[in-house]
């Protein structure tokens, strides 16, 4: 650093050095948005979730699904939900789609599948706010008490349950608190955010 | 504040009255307002924070530290270089683990002041060092 190296000048800006920083920088940014969003290796945590999402699919075909009631606790809320539990579901046209209230106004994050690529799930776990649909059970008790289930987290002794050993639905509409899955495989699928709300149909 | 270094040098906080001029403060502008945005997206609704887990916990820590990159940088200019790198870091590293870097604009900006941040000349004073 001393003497002889630099001229001696006032401090300011080297335009030619923001612009190779700059240039590597958003290089930088738009792939580590792209490797974040495109493998599911890099799990994404959004905070600002305290609202529910939408997830709508044309059929869903489940295998050993469990349904009861619980709770979703939060530290001043506490939410009610219906947990559904699905040992292995297979789904076609997918859409899920969450509206986000950002400093710049509503957001959507929408994921869509592509039409006519099944989606299949293992072990998938979703805390229900809503679900509208065809419903076909096979094979179903209902009533059973939720702790003697089969599968599904926090169950509670005592509460409603039911399970049923094929579980089948047409024009699923959900809307859900969280969905959580061994394995989730969305063929062909893509990604987008776009300003203002714009949740799936 | 402490002022703990000698008292004249360029790279010393600027005093009282002093103006910042010959600061890097553009780059520090836009690391605060990136720390500012990653911050206000859990802090906005604080009584979601503990329900939402490591996502609000990890969005903090970024925004803490590109304030602190901001900080350093207006009073410690001769770090501009290191202070840009770590801002433009951070502001990766905020795509993952703060709510997609406050949905890209808290990560635009970030690297956006880091790259400003980098560029920041700051030459010795005239005769070198003494």
């Amino acid at each position: 650093m001393a003497g002889g190296r630099h001229r001696t000048e006032k401090p300011g800006t080297d335009w030619r050095r923001f612009a190779l920083a700059g240039t590597v920088g958003l290089v930088l940014a738009g792939g580590t948005v792209a490797a974040t969003t495109a493998t599911a290796a890099v799990p994404v945590y959004f905070a600002v979730s305290g609202s529910t999402f939408t997830v709508t699919a044309d059929t869903l075909r489940g295998r050993d699904a469990v349904q009861y009631a619980s709770v979703a606790s939060g530290t001043d809320e506490k939410h009610p939900v219906a947990v559904a539990s699905i040992a292995d579901a297979t789904l076609t046209n997918l859409c899920q789609s969450s509206v986000t209230r950002t400093p710049l106004g509503a957001v959507t994050l929408t994921i869509r599948t592509g039409e006519n690529r099944s989606v299949h799930a293992r072990d998938l776990v979703i805390d229900l706010q809503r679900l509208d649909g065809d419903l076909r059970f096979k094979q179903v008790r209902m009533g059973q008490d939720a702790s003697t289930l089969g599968a599904g987290p926090r169950a509670q002794q005592g509460a409603y349950g039911q399970q049923a050993r094929r579980l089948d639905i047409d024009d699923v509409k959900v809307r859900a608190w969280s969905v959580a899955a061994a394995t989730f495989e969305l063929a062909d699928a893509s990604m987008s955010i776009r300003p203002g709300a714009h949740p799936c149909a | 504040m402490r002022v703990t270094s000698p008292p004249v040098r360029a790279t010393s906080p600027p005093a009282a009255g002093r103006t910042l001029r010959g600061r890097p403060l553009p780059a520090a502008a836009l690391l605060a307002a990136a720390g500012a945005e990653l911050a206000y997206l859990p802090l906005g609704r604080p009584t979601l924070l503990a329900l939402q887990g490591p996502g609000a916990t990890s969005s903090l820590m970024i925004a803490g530290g590109l304030l602190c990159v901001s900080v350093v940088l207006l009073y410690r200019p001769r770090r501009a270089r290191v202070c840009g790198v770590a801002g433009m870091l951070l502001g990766l590293l905020s795509c993952p683990l703060a709510n997609f870097g406050g949905f890209l604009v808290g990560m635009l900006l970030a690297v956006l002041g880091g790259a400003l941040a980098f560029a920041w000349r700051h030459p010795a004073p005239a005769g070198g060092t003494p």
